[in-house]
C-alpha cells in the first residue's frame, strides 16, 4: 500500500501541530519531553507500526480483539482506562500514511502515568488527524477521532480519513465511531 | 522511644573525591556534608549537588527525620544490605558508572529484589538514552517501585531534584514544606492533594506559569482550597450523568444518548469527586467514568 496520493492528502485538510485544534486550552508548550520521543532506547520507536504496508501491527504479538459488547462498553466508558488500553491502538495520519501504536506500551519516561500519546508517534511533529482504533475477530476495525493532540477533525476532512482507512485496510470493514457533534 | 528515620541512599559515582573521606564503603551524612562544603569537583554535577544540598539543608534532616548515605558503587550498598547494616527506604540510583559500563540493570535488579518495599528513582543524566527495553521485562514485576528521572529535568514546575525531595517529604510528614520552582511551599495534604504526583498533574492542567503565579498570590500554600482557586481559571463547565457515574465537558446529543440526561455540577464538587489525575483525564478525553 502506497503513501496517500495528492488527492487524498488534499482531502485530509491541513497538517497541524499538536493541540492546534484543541479547544481546552492545551498548546504545544504543554507537551512534556516524555511525550515527544520515540527512540529505540525508550522502548517506543520499534513498536510503531507503519500501516501503509497493510496488515496487523507487529506489537503486541497477540492482538486483543474486541467484540461488539466490548466496544460498546468502551464507548460508554464502562471499561476502566487501564483495561481499554489493552485493546486500543493510537492511530496517526501524516503525509506518509497511517501509523499505529498500541496504547498499552509503557512509556517509562512519563513521570505521571507512564503513558504513550499520539505525539510519541510524531515526535511532536505535524500530522493531519489522530484517534483510537480497535480490531475485531471478524475483520472489522472500529475507528474514532479521540486525540486531544490531533483530534477534533472537521467532518469534511474526516470523510477523507475514513476513505483512506478503507483503502489501507481493504479486507476489513471500517466502522466509524466519531459522533457528528464532537 | 524515637521513631525510626527515613533512610535514603544515593548511589552515584560522581560524588567528588575528598582525601579525608573513605569512599570505599557507604559514606555517612557528616562526610557527605564535608564534600558539599568543599565544593570542588561538582562542576559537571550541579544538579546532583543541588539535590544533595536540598536534602542536607532541609528541616526534615535537621529535625533528625532523615538518614542519608552515599554509595559510590552499587556494590557497596548491596554489601550493606546483605549484612543488614543499611536498609534504605529510598534509593536514588544513577545509571552510569565511570568509563567501564558495568551492567546497571543487573545491579539494579539485584538491589530491587534485595529490598522488598524500597522505592527507586533511576536518576540519570542520560535518562532518555537508557535502553529501557533491555530491562523492561525484568522490571515489570517491580513497576510500581521505580521511576526514571532525568538529572536537572525542569519540564515540570517542580524539577527532578524537587520531585525526589517531594517524594521524601511526603513519606515523612503529612503537611511538609516542599520546593516548587525553587520556592518554599507549604503542602497541605487532604482530599485530592496527597501525593507528589498531584503536583505533576496540576502542572499538566495549568502549566508552570499559572502555578507559580497562583502560589505567589496564595501565600505559597498548596491546599485543596488554593488549587481549586487556580483551577477555576480554566473556566470549565462540567456536566455529569444523573447518577454521577460519568463526568463530561461535552453536553452534546451523542453523550446524552450514551449516558442519559446531563446536568451541570459545580467545579469544586467535580474537583473533589475526580481528583487531579482524573481531572487531567477529563481535559484530555472530554469524558471520564467515575468509580
Amino acid at each position: 500500500m502506497a503513501a496517500p496520493t495528492l488527492k487524498e492528502l488534499k482531502s485530509f485538510g491541513e497538517l497541524i501541530e499538536p493541540f492546534q485544534r484543541n479547544t481546552r486550552g492545551k498548546t504545544k508548550s504543554s507537551l512534556k519531553p516524555a511525550h515527544a520521543i520515540n527512540s529505540y532506547e525508550s522502548g517506543i520507536g520499534d513498536k510503531i507500526f507503519d500501516a501503509t504496508n497493510d496488515g496487523m501491527p507487529h506489537h503486541p504479538k497477540k492482538i486483543n480483539l474486541v467484540t461488539d459488547e466490548i466496544i460498546s462498553q468502551i464507548e460508554s466508558y464502562q471499561i476502566p482506562k487501564n483495561e481499554k488500553k489493552l485493546y486500543c491502538f493510537l492511530w496517526l495520519l501524516n503525509k506518509d500514511g497511517l501509523k499505529l501504536l498500541w496504547e498499552n506500551v509503557e512509556n517509562l519516561l512519563d513521570q505521571e502515568d507512564r503513558e504513550v500519546k499520539h505525539t510519541n508517534i510524531t515526535e511532536a511533529g505535524l500530522a493531519f488527524h489522530g484517534g483510537e482504533l480497535f480490531f475485531t475477530n471478524d475483520n472489522r476495525i472500529f475507528v474514532n477521532n479521540k486525540s486531544d493532540r490531533y483530534g477534533d477533525s472537521k467532518s469534511e476532512h474526516w470523510r477523507g480519513v475514513i476513505a483512506y482507512f478503507k483503502k489501507t485496510y481493504n479486507k476489513y470493514q471500517i466502522i466509524d465511531l466519531k459522533p457528528d457533534d464532537i | 522511644m524515637t521513631k525510626s528515620k527515613f533512610k535514603i541512599c544515593i548511589v552515584d559515582d560522581q560524588l567528588p573525591f575528598l582525601k579525608e573521606v573513605d569512599d570505599t564503603h557507604l559514606i555517612g551524612s557528616k562526610d557527605i556534608q564535608k564534600i558539599v562544603v568543599n565544593k570542588g569537583g561538582w562542576n559537571q554535577e550541579k544538579d546532583l549537588l543541588y539535590l544533595t544540598t536540598l536534602l542536607l539543608q532541609c528541616e526534615l534532616f535537621k529535625k533528625g527525620k532523615l538518614e542519608i548515605k552515599w554509595a559510590k558503587n552499587p556494590n557497596f550498598l548491596l554489601n550493606a544490605i546483605k549484612n543488614e547494616k543499611y536498609l534504605p527506604n529510598l534509593v536514588i540510583y544513577d545509571w552510569e558508572y565511570g568509563t567501564s559500563f558495568m551492567v546497571p540493570e543487573d545491579t539494579l535488579s539485584e538491589l530491587i529484589e534485595s529490598l522488598g518495599r524500597t522505592f527507586f528513582f533511576i536518576y540519570s543524566a542520560y535518562a532518555q538514552n537508557i535502553p529501557i527495553h533491555l530491562f523492561k521485562n525484568i522490571f515489570d514485576n517491580y513497576a510500581d517501585r521505580f521511576q526514571v528521572l532525568l538529572k536537572g529535568d525542569s519540564s515540570y514546575v517542580t524539577n527532578s531534584e524537587e520531585i525526589i525531595f517531594e517524594y521524601i517529604a511526603l513519606r515523612v510528614e503529612k503537611n511538609p514544606t516542599i520546593k516548587i520552582g525553587g520556592m518554599d511551599v507549604h503542602f497541605n495534604s487532604s482530599g485530592f492533594l496527597s501525593d507528589y504526583k498531584d503536583i505533576l498533574y496540576l502542572d499538566n492542567l495549568l502549566g508552570r506559569e499559572a502555578i507559580l503565579k497562583g502560589l505567589m498570590k496564595l501565600k505559597n500554600v498548596l491546599s485543596e482550597e488554593t488549587i481549586s482557586n487556580m483551577l477555576d481559571n480554566l473556566n470549565l463547565k462540567i456536566y455529569s450523568s444523573n447518577n454521577e457515574s460519568v463526568i463530561t465537558l461535552d453536553d452534546v446529543k451523542s453523550n446524552q444518548k450514551l449516558f442519559g440526561p446531563l446536568k451541570v455540577i459545580s467545579n469544586n464538587y467535580a474537583y473533589k469527586k475526580l481528583g487531579l489525575k482524573m481531572l487531567k483525564e477529563l481535559i484530555e478525553n472530554g469524558t471520564v467514568k467515575v468509580n
